[in-house]
Parts: C-alpha cells; sequence; structure tokens
C-alpha cells in the first residue's frame, strides 16, 4: 500500500514577535496510507495545523521530508494540488460575495469547470444558500461551504482541519458521514481534530500528535480497543486491603492513583452490585463506585502529555 | 496562468468598491453636469466669437497674447518653451492680462470665464487626479488587504501553491483594472461634459489638438492611479494589512509635504512630486530640477521596487 502523505523528522520552528523561538513540529514521522480516513489526533497547540499548513505549501518546513501524493513539498506540490482539497483551520472566503461566486473563482483559478458546483453544494447540504452572501453564513455553513470547495476539483486527498468545529450536533453527524462516504470513495481523507470521540468515529487510522511528535500511531479499532475494557473506578479508605479482597474474589483491580484510595475494577459495570458486596462482607467499605468511562480519555491525556508514549499499538 | 488571470478578473470585478466607485463616481459626475447646467447660460454669439480660435494671436515668434478683458486664456498645448512676465499656463485665468505663448502650436482659444466649455475637459482631469489617485491607493490597500484580514489567501493557496503565479496575477489585474476603472470614469465624465457643453456651453476649441491632449491627460491620470495602486498593494502585501498599507502612504505624503516646506529645493525623486511632474506640463517644472522623463523613471523605479520587495516578502513568508 502506498501512502498519500509521509513526513519524516518533520520540524518547525516559528520565532515570536519577543525574538523566541517556539517549536511547533519536533521530528513529527507521519504515513498516511491511500484511501480511507485518516485522523490526526491532539490537543490544542500539539502542532496539528502547522502540519497540515506545511502539507499545503502555506508553511515551509525547518527539517525533514515531507512528501504528498508522491512529490515533494513545497517544489512538487503543484504538480499535486489540483489532486488535493484542503480545509486549514476555520473555513476563508470572500465574505461579501455569494457562495456561487466564491466557487466560481476557485474553479476559474484550476480551470475546473462550473458544472460541479451545484452537485458540491446539494453534497454538502446548501445547495438553497447558493446565492447567499458568504458573510451571512452560519460557522457551520461557511465549513460545508468549505467543504463543498474541496469537493469540486474531485480529489484524490482531501485534509479537513477540525472540520467539526462551530457546527451543531446534526451537522457533526452529517459532516461525519459525509467524510465517511468520501473514505468508502477510496479518497485519502486526512481529518484533524482534538475531539478523540470525533476521530474515533470517523477515522480508519490514527496517529496522535503531542508537541510536535507523533506520539502513537495505528488502526483505529486495535488503538482504542485496548483501552475500552469496561471497568468501575472504585474509591476506598483502604485500597491496600480491598484490593487483595477483590484478588482473592477473582476480581482484577489495580490501583490507579498510587498510594491514594483509587481503584480501577476490571469488570462490566453491571457487576458493581458484587464488586460492594465482596468488599462490605470483608468489612471495607466502598465511598465512590462508578462506571470508568474515562479510560480512552485517560489514554489521550496520557499520550497526549510529556511524557513519551509507552507503547505504540499496532 | 490564464485562469488565474481570469479568477483574479472575476474577483475584481465582483468587488462591491470596485462597483460603489464606479456607481457613485458616475453619479457625482452626473449631478455635477446637471447643476452646471441649471447654472449656466447659453454663450451669445458674441462669446462664441470670442471664443473662437483666434490664430492671429499667436504670432509664432512669441509675442504676447493678451485676451480681452474678462475672458480666459486657455492654451491647449503645454509644451511651452517658455512664458512672459504675468504669463500663465495651462487654464490660467484673467485679471486682465495674461500673456502666453507657445512655440510649436499655435491653437489658442480664448473662451469666455466661467463658460461651461469642452476645451476645459484635459483641466477638469487633472484637476480630479487627486481623487482618481485615492481610488488607485484604496483599491491597492483594500484588494489585497482584505485577503489578509479574511483570510482568503490561505483559500487561495490551497488551489496554487505557486505563489509568483498569484502575485503576478493579482498585480496584473490591479493594474488593470485600475486603470480601465478610471478611465472609464474619465470617458464617461468628458462624454458627460461634452453634452452639458452642447446644451448649455460651447465646444469651441475642441480641435484635433485638444483631443490629443485630452487622451493624453486622461491616460496619465489613469496611469498614475495603477501605478499607486500596484505600490500599495505592495505595501499591503508586505504588512498583510489595509490599514497599513493606507497609513504607511498617507504618512509619506505628509512626510513628503514637510521635506518640501523645510527644503522646497528637494524636488528629485520626490514619489510625490514626480508625480505632479508626470502629469504637468513639462516645462513647469524644469527650473525645479525634475522633468517628465525623470518623473517617468523615478516612478518606474518606485514601483518596481516595491512590487518586487512585495512579491519577495509573500513568497518567503508562511502564511499563518
Amino acid at each position: 500500500m502506498g501512502f498519500a502523505i509521509e513526513a519524516e523528522q518533520v520540524r518547525k520552528r516559528y520565532l515570536d514577535i519577543h525574538g523566541k523561538w517556539n517549536t511547533a513540529l519536533d521530528g513529527m514521522d507521519l504515513q498516511v496510507p491511500e484511501g480511507g480516513v485518516f485522523g490526526l489526533l491532539g490537543p490544542n497547540g500539539a502542532g496539528k495545523t502547522t502540519a497540515i499548513r506545511a502539507m499545503v505549501g502555506l508553511v515551509r518546513i525547518g527539517g525533514g521530508s515531507l512528501s504528498v501524493l508522491g512529490q515533494p513539498v513545497p517544489k512538487g506540490l503543484s504538480k499535486v494540488l489540483p489532486r488535493i482539497g484542503a480545509i486549514v483551520e476555520a473555513p476563508a472566503f470572500f465574505p461579501r460575495f455569494t457562495v456561487r461566486r466564491n466557487m466560481e473563482i476557485l474553479t476559474k483559478m484550476s480551470g475546473v469547470g462550473r458544472t460541479g458546483i451545484d452537485a458540491a453544494l446539494e453534497r454538502v447540504g446548501i445547495a438553497d444558500r447558493a446565492n447567499s452572501s458568504a458573510k451571512d453564513l452560519s460557522l457551520g455553513m461557511r465549513q460545508r461551504l468549505a467543504i463543498a470547495c474541496t469537493l469540486i476539483k474531485d480529489p484524490d486527498l482531501l485534509i479537513f482541519d477540525e472540520p467539526a468545529n462551530g457546527l451543531d450536533p446534526e451537522g457533526i453527524v452529517q459532516v461525519r458521514e459525509l467524510i465517511r462516504s468520501l473514505g468508502a470513495e477510496g479518497r485519502t481523507v486526512l481529518v484533524s481534530s482534538h475531539i478523540l470521540s470525533e476521530i474515533k468515529q470517523t477515522a480508519d487510522q490514527v496517529a496522535i500528535l503531542s508537541r510536535g511528535r507523533t506520539s502513537a500511531s495505528g488502526p483505529v479499532g486495535s488503538f482504542f480497543a485496548e483501552e475500552e475494557r469496561p471497568g468501575l473506578v472504585v474509591r476506598i479508605s483502604d485500597a491496600v486491603r480491598a484490593l487483595s479482597i477483590l484478588e482473592a474474589a477473582g476480581i482484577d483491580a489495580v490501583r490507579t492513583d498510587g498510594d491514594g484510595d483509587g481503584l480501577r475494577v476490571s469488570c462490566p459495570p453491571a457487576e458493581a452490585e458484587r464488586v460492594t458486596r465482596t468488599l462490605a462482607d470483608a468489612g471495607v467499605y466502598v465511598r465512590e463506585i462508578r462506571p470508568d468511562g474515562s479510560d480512552l480519555e485517560s489514554a489521550y491525556l496520557r499520550l497526549t502529555s510529556d511524557a513519551p508514549a509507552e507503547e505504540e499499538p499496532a | 496562468m490564464i485562469n488565474l488571470l481570469r479568477s483574479e478578473i472575476l474577483r475584481f470585478r465582483s468587488r462591491s468598491l470596485v462597483a460603489a466607485v464606479l456607481v457613485g463616481g458616475s453619479l457625482l459626475i452626473v449631478v455635477g453636469l446637471v447643476i452646471a447646467c441649471l447654472l449656466e447660460t447659453k454663450p451669445t454669439a458674441l462669446d462664441e466669437s470670442y471664443a473662437r480660435p483666434d490664430l492671429s494671436m499667436c504670432p509664432q515668434d512669441l509675442h504676447p497674447v493678451v485676451p480681452p478683458k474678462g475672458y480666459t486664456s486657455y492654451a491647449l498645448d503645454w509644451g511651452y518653451g517658455d512664458f512672459f512676465d504675468g504669463g500663465y499656463y495651462y487654464g490660467g485665468h484673467s485679471e486682465g492680462y495674461h500673456y502666453g505663448c507657445y512655440d510649436e502650436f499655435r491653437s489658442l482659444t480664448i473662451v469666455p470665464s466661467g463658460l461651461l466649455a469642452l476645451v476645459y475637459l484635459p483641466l477638469a482631469l487633472l484637476g480630479s487626479s487627486v481623487i482618481f489617485v485615492l481610488v488607485g491607493i484604496y483599491f491597492g490597500a483594500s484588494l489585497v488587504g482584505a485577503d489578509w484580514h479574511h483570510r482568503s489567501m490561505t483559500t487561495l493557496l490551497t488551489w496554487e501553491s505557486r505563489r509568483g503565479r498569484v502575485y503576478v496575477a493579482r498585480m496584473g489585474t490591479l493594474i488593470l483594472g485600475t486603470f480601465l476603472v478610471v478611465l472609464g470614469l474619465e470617458v464617461f465624465g468628458g462624454f458627460g461634459l461634452a453634452t452639458a457643453a452642447a446644451f448649455k456651453g460651447t465646444l469651441v476649441g475642441a480641435d484635433g489638438l485638444w483631443l490629443r491632449t485630452t487622451i493624453d491627460v486622461a491616460i496619465k491620470v489613469a496611469a498614475l492611479s495603477a501605478v499607486t495602486a500596484a505600490i500599495t498593494a505592495s505595501v499591503a502585501m508586505i504588512f498583510r494589512s489595509t490599514g497599513a498599507a493606507l497609513g504607511l502612504l498617507i504618512a509619506y505624503f505628509g512626510y513628503e509635504q514637510l521635506l518640501q516646506a523645510i527644503s522646497p529645493t528637494t524636488n528629485f525623486w520626490l514619489l510625490g512630486r514626480s508625480a505632479l511632474t508626470f502629469l504637468s506640463p513639462v516645462s513647469t517644472f524644469d527650473a525645479m530640477g525634475l522633468d517628465f522623463s525623470s518623473a517617468v523613471a523615478a516612478l518606474s523605479m518606485y514601483t518596481a521596487a516595491f512590487l518586487i520587495v512585495g512579491f519577495l516578502v509573500f513568497d518567503r513568508r508562511d502564511v499563518s
């Protein structure tokens, strides 16, 4: 399988107004396979937007190598740009022009005919706003317009930077389905987001970016499966004793916060009653017990923290 | 490149600013001419007779010309070799005696003062050149500054990554567009004045020489507007801001005025002075050390320098 995007040890620094260098990309490695949806996940400031800017030639990388659709960036970018549709950060248009006029200006730039405009607007669900000024569109509508603009190129590679930003729940679902359908058509779709659940529901593959580096990457299924084992969070006064009681009862548990009072019990939330009864029968009483729905978030936070990733899922 | 140009032209002509300038300018011209028609009276036969070009008053040996009292001497040609004491160059109006002489053309037209006369068109164009130059400055600043303000430059560059092409298309369209908009308004104004003069004034003196002079002035004013648009757009590209470009241009012209006040002989290579010389009769400014050729050279040099610096900054800097 080929790669639509390959980045190796990509570095980028910015000089701020105080004369201090800030590192945006600190040796980022990335391989985005052709076809399907690839999620670029990371907290704000992780370098996602800088990485995307570098991919479409808006910023020049300071080191490493970067290629898109087999062409080195920025040298060969112009050869493949007609095959790339990209939204970088918030969608930006000529605000006083109509939706259609904005699209016409872009289509003329690349010699793409105007025939695809209506179909693209139809596909993103804003065909009825074709004659509205871009400034009169809501953020969600502008996001859809931006996606429509990328579609009129009929691109092989789509790059969406935080496409769910500003969308209402219905819009998020629609954009998610659109992205999934684009990936299913055989196109490569790179989606960046800081929202874990969004990537989980949209992408086939994921890479986690933290402080300008890729801390983990792999197929979404196996990546999150490891972190999604059901469990219970238990707060208890004597965690050491509780641990031994649970072990004796054949229930897996681990301490979650070192010397603190927290345990993570590996069993479905439906078995909370069994856990509390086991502990109570032994004279240890639970202060708090709840389903552990935050494991995914915990994993995300762990992977995006300062510490290097402990392991990379296959 | 052709596609880029087509896209830029579409964008330029879609801009509400361009439409506002065209519609607003045309309306102002129409209103001004209607007011002039209401206030003016049709010249009498006597006026007309005085207004005829009087070749006898234009001796080839550079004798002074004395227009009748109460009448304006208007010379269609600005290529004077000299002026006599009390002499007046283009469009001078009288307090009695005006001495004009010319060594190349003999087409002095004497027009009654205040008459709605088509021969004044070149002067009207010159008088309104400041407005047209301001239009060029605003076109240049806003066309580029708006892209950075609204971040649409980011979107454009995801469609065409070769910034040199984007820059050339943008500046080329701006220069050509500004030139055509200004020229269009000038032509509209010219036809408007011709119509008004035909009804309530006089067309006398509007001969071939006048037409040549008018075309020359109109093209010069439009070209100067386009040049200032290019310079301002380059500044806007450097600072990525409409406000910065407008502010810097205004500050510069203020500085130039200050420099002139402090040192009146400092004219050479000043942008504003070069622009004036470019528009004005050559001999008028000979004494100040500038002539048409050096003015053109200075304007070309400034424009090229700003365009090159603008491109280098645009090409090298990251787009964030």
